[in-house]
């Protein structure tokens, strides 16, 4: 009679089985572990970068416009509302924090008024000319509407609003352009046909965080003069969407006076928090070390604060 | 039907030795690009801490009658500053979510008196900062001119 060669190999004792599966499990076990660890370092590994990288480009973001501000910027809250809380005159320390500024960045000077005649501009005038160099050396930009002109005057200096601009022709290095405001002046400016009248120009921008689901957003408002509707996303860019919400974390601008001389510097402490693997990391990280980073710095304005 | 049987236990033993060895080398691979991630965090931070004193530093009114303490003059080797309000000679490089300071580092000031042929008060001001991290040790420095207002 023939036997098949293979029927004692046609099936495992129980034996067998019990050991290839506990083999199995084991193999098993070693591998999720292996991937859920490969999981949770790469999730570190890339909230940690991503922290970083959130908060140097705000940091750099916010520095390239701020380095421009021709004064000293003015706190405000998530209303726009300005927020008053310089200390004292003679004191040294900090404001308030608040959830935004706003400032004055340059956009170009001198500009020189031409005289109307008579004493100067009237408190009626809502147009004036000007001239600007075009000298590759030295030629600040034709204004913009939006842009907004400052003269200096007593007892106060005025900042009229750029409404039309109708630049005019070209004499050697010199152009002519005439403006019309917004509205009239409100004052005289008066000045003497013999000694030139210079403005510079400005535009009022904005760096606010602002409330966006369950985070926060810090958005920079390119144009804050007049204040737009907050919420308008064609009104602002947003330079990071992962501000934290958490106690001071919204309100990461403020003031310090360093001597009674009341020099005043602008400074950050601004706290990130990446988005992404907070489910992942939530027990698995001390203190949020790889998705929160907190710097604090201060900014340098454009002119010397004081 | 030998060839049928499978592998021989050395054969399996080897793989598992060569699937060990790799998974142990990329968790570990990992865990460095971690590390080597936190340190750069800490660069960061450290730069600023430097950058924010530099900007202070040039940001100061400074007269013959008001010379602020930041820019006093130092030895030549610097002496330890602080800009914060713990006053124990250390400033806090990183900061956690709950407020503890994670790593401090010691910053050191140097402000020496830069000779000219006009006798004008011109100051070299360098501000460096040292810290531990994980056992190794850090440093970043800046340096900068500053000249009286008056």
């Amino acid at each position: 009679m023939k036997t098949n060669g293979l029927a004692s190999r046609s099936a495992f004792t129980l034996a067998e089985v019990a050991v290839g599966m506990a083999v199995g499990i084991i193999a098993g076990t070693m591998a999720l572990s292996y991937m859920r660890t490969s999981a949770i370092l790469l999730a570190k590994n890339i909230s940690a970068n991503r922290s970083n990288n959130t908060l140097r480009n705000a940091i750099d973001s916010m520095g390239d416009r701020l380095h421009g501000a021709l004064t000293m910027p003015v706190l405000i809250d998530t209303t726009g509302s300005v927020v008053s809380s310089l200390p004292a005159n003679g004191t040294v320390g900090d404001s308030q924090p608040a959830a935004g500024v706003f400032y004055d960045r340059l956009i170009g000077d001198p500009y020189v008024l031409i005289h109307p005649g008579g004493a100067g501009l009237l408190a009626s005038d809502s147009s004036v000319s000007l001239k600007r160099s075009i000298s590759p050396y030295a030629s600040p930009p034709i204004p913009a509407p939006g842009d907004v002109l400052l003269i200096e005057s007593a007892p106060a200096e005025m900042r009229p609003r750029v409404a039309t601009v109708n630049a005019g022709a070209v004499n050697g290095n010199v152009q002519t352009i005439a403006l019309t405001f917004t509205s009239s002046l409100g004052s005289a400016i008066s000045w003497s046909v013999s000694r030139p009248k210079v403005a510079r120009l400005v535009h009022r921008e904005a760096l606010l965080v602002m409330p966006s689901g369950t985070r926060r957003e810090l958005r920079r408002y390119p144009t804050f003069e007049p204040m737009p509707s907050l919420n308008d996303s064609t009104k602002y860019s947003v330079i990071s969407n992962e501000i934290g919400s958490q106690g001071a974390e919204e309100t990461p601008f403020y003031l310090t006076t360093t001597n009674a001389f009341e020099n005043k510097l602008f400074k950050l402490d601004l706290r990130v928090r990446v988005i992404g693997y907070e489910r992942v990391l939530a027990t698995k990280e001390a203190n949020q070390f790889s998705a929160f980073m907190r710097v604090q710095t201060v900014i340098p304005i454009r002119s010397r604060p004081k | 039907m030998r060839e049928l049987g499978g592998s021989s236990l050395v054969e399996i033993l080897v793989a598992v030795t060569l699937i060990g060895i790799a998974a142990a080398g990329t968790l570990q691979t990992m865990s460095i690009l971690n590390r080597n991630a936190a340190s750069i965090r800490l660069l960061t931070n450290a730069r600023e801490i430097v950058a924010r004193n530099i900007d202070t530093t040039l940001s100061e009114s400074w007269s013959a009658s008001n010379q602020p303490a930041i820019l006093a003059l130092t030895p030549a080797s610097g002496s330890v500053y602080e800009d914060d309000v713990t006053l124990d000679n250390e400033v806090a490089v990183a900061t956690q979510s709950d407020g503890v300071d994670l790593v401090r580092g010691v910053l050191t000031r140097t402000v020496v008196a830069v000779p000219n042929a006009v006798n004008a008060d011109v100051r070299r001001i360098k501000f460096q900062i040292n810290y531990s991290y994980r056992g190794r040790d850090f440093t970043y420095a800046l340096t900068t001119m500053r000249a009286i207002d008056d």
